[in-house]
């Protein structure tokens, strides 16, 4: 995807229009790959604020599949998660000469996706239905789960997943929006307590109490299929 | 459902199923071209001044404030529109005198105080719906004296029903009312001709001189009709309903008293 709407981009930014980058708070990138990769993002973003408009696809190639599935685990409609994805980097892509790389590029996406997901969830409250992706069942993750779960034979395994992901998502689309977001945030997305204080806007340990009862709830709920 | 317990699983670990959960290839070739679509519809549209002021792209600091506070000037400048001054001081003279022109108030008064069964129609009742013409329409105040007179009409002169009528312009309900209080003073005062004269041709034998009221007198009638009309009701039924319940004179002054209305100045006692 590229655009051919910067004249003036890699001009400005060859003449040093662009001020100094700013130092990332060294809490919210702990990680040194989050570091690395918060320091790409920056200079990607500095050269968009300068004009520069086809730099903005680097940002999407890198982004566009964690947002999606952002809001894809929160919204559990892969139709209205294409769609609020798309919406989420027109929204960053308009606003990004306001980012002022304060936080890491990532943590303010994730915000904005967040933000919009949970608009769209309180306008559509009473009509949402889960439209799910494919269950990769062959995928590392997933078949250690699914070989744990079954007999291994293979006879019934794909009709179990099936049935699994649904029960997995009906769960989470009975917690609240808000402590989907956090587990949605914590343990599909991994991103620890201080990022996901940082995307929501609250505190920390706001985060780690919606997390216990979110998992409280969801063990309740998806009690036949947990071993220990 | 066959779930032999070889490994434990965890919350976690289904949890972590979802990231397994990936949409086909073909996805995000309709993602891109859908994603470029509004990009370039983005870039194209040209958004309305206040939101380019709002992004900061013209005065950052004030262009963020711009929209509250000109919510705030303007939610400020609807509670701050100029009034005439005199409008809410001219308000009480216009009952009082209104209070005074009503020929029922001259002639009623003295009826009760004789003790005579006319005191069905109390002069306080009238002067409510002096007050409430002031606000209500003219439907009101006409409906409002013909229900305060209607028990006395029915007893001595049933004709006088037509005057719930309900009228349109203040002249006719001047005339209207006009022939109601006749009405009245005729079917109640029935034979005693004193207050004859008086009821049927009020306004024409009224000196001016006899019509200013010392300021004292004037302020307690303020005073008591303002107390009459608050306690009457903001609507126009709801006061015709009161002048049904036939507040007597005393009642009103034992009103005045428990209020201790005292020349400019209102004591309230519980």
């Amino acid at each position: 995807m590229v655009f051919r709407f910067a004249a003036r981009g890699t001009a400005a930014f060859a003449a040093g229009v662009i001020p100094a980058a700013k130092v990332l708070p060294q809490a919210l990138i702990a990680s040194p790959e989050r570091r690395q990769e918060a320091d790409a993002d920056r200079e990607i973003v500095l050269r968009v604020q300068a004009g520069e408009v086809a730099a903005f696809d680097a940002l999407v190639l890198r982004y566009r599949e964690r947002v999606y599935g952002v809001i894809y685990n929160l919204i559990g409609n892969r139709e209205d998660a294409a769609d609020l994805t798309q919406d989420c980097f027109i929204k960053a892509f308009r606003s990004i000469h306001r980012f002022q790389a304060q936080a890491a590029f990532f943590t303010w996406l994730y915000r904005i996706a967040v933000n919009s997901t949970l608009s769209q969830l309180r306008r559509q409250r009473l009509r949402s239905f889960l439209s799910l992706d494919q269950l990769d069942t062959e995928a590392p993750v997933a078949k250690e789960v699914i070989d744990a779960l079954t007999d291994k034979s293979g006879a019934d395994r794909a009709t179990f997943a099936h049935e699994l992901q649904e029960k997995l998502n009906d769960a989470l689309q009975r917690l609240s929006i808000k402590h989907r977001t956090v587990v949605t945030l914590f343990e599909i997305d991994g991103l620890n307590h201080q990022e996901i204080a940082e995307v929501m806007e609250c505190s920390e340990g706001t985060v780690r109490s919606r997390l216990h009862y979110a998992k409280q709830q969801l063990q309740a709920e998806l009690a036949p299929y947990l071993r220990r | 459902m066959k779930r032999p317990s070889q490994r434990s699983v965890s919350l976690e670990d289904l949890l972590r199923l979802k990231r397994a959960e990936r949409p086909p290839e073909a996805f995000w070739a309709d993602f891109d071209r859908g994603l470029r679509e509004k990009q370039l519809a983005a870039l194209l549209r040209s958004r309305p001044w206040w939101q380019r002021w709002a992004e900061g792209g013209f005065w950052p600091a004030v262009g963020r404030l711009a929209l509250p506070v000109g919510a705030i000037g303007l939610i400020a400048g609807l509670f701050l529109v100029p009034r005439p001054h005199g409008e809410e001081a001219a308000a009480p003279a216009l009952a009082v005198s209104s209070t005074e022109n009503v020929p029922g108030a001259t002639w009623a008064a003295p009826v009760a105080a004789e003790g005579v069964a006319v005191a069905a129609v109390p002069a306080p009742a009238l002067e409510v719906a002096a007050v409430v013409e002031r606000r209500a329409p003219v439907e009101a105040l006409v409906v409002a004296a013909a229900e305060a007179v209607s028990p006395a009409i029915s007893v001595g002169a049933p004709a006088a029903a037509p005057a719930r009528v309900a009228m349109d312009s203040l002249p006719v309900a001047w005339a209207v009312g006009g022939q109601t209080e006749t009405l009245v003073a005729a079917s109640l005062l029935g034979g005693t001709k004193r207050f004859e004269p008086r009821a049927s041709n009020p306004r024409s034998v009224v000196e001016p001189l006899q019509q200013m009221v010392p300021p004292g007198e004037r302020r307690g009638t303020r005073i008591l009709t303002a107390m009459v009309a608050a306690g009457a009701g903001e609507s126009g039924p709801r006061a015709s309903e009161r002048f049904a319940s036939r507040l007597s004179e005393e009642r009103l002054y034992d009103q005045i008293e428990r209020f201790g209305a005292r020349g400019a100045g209102v004591n309230v006692r519980f």
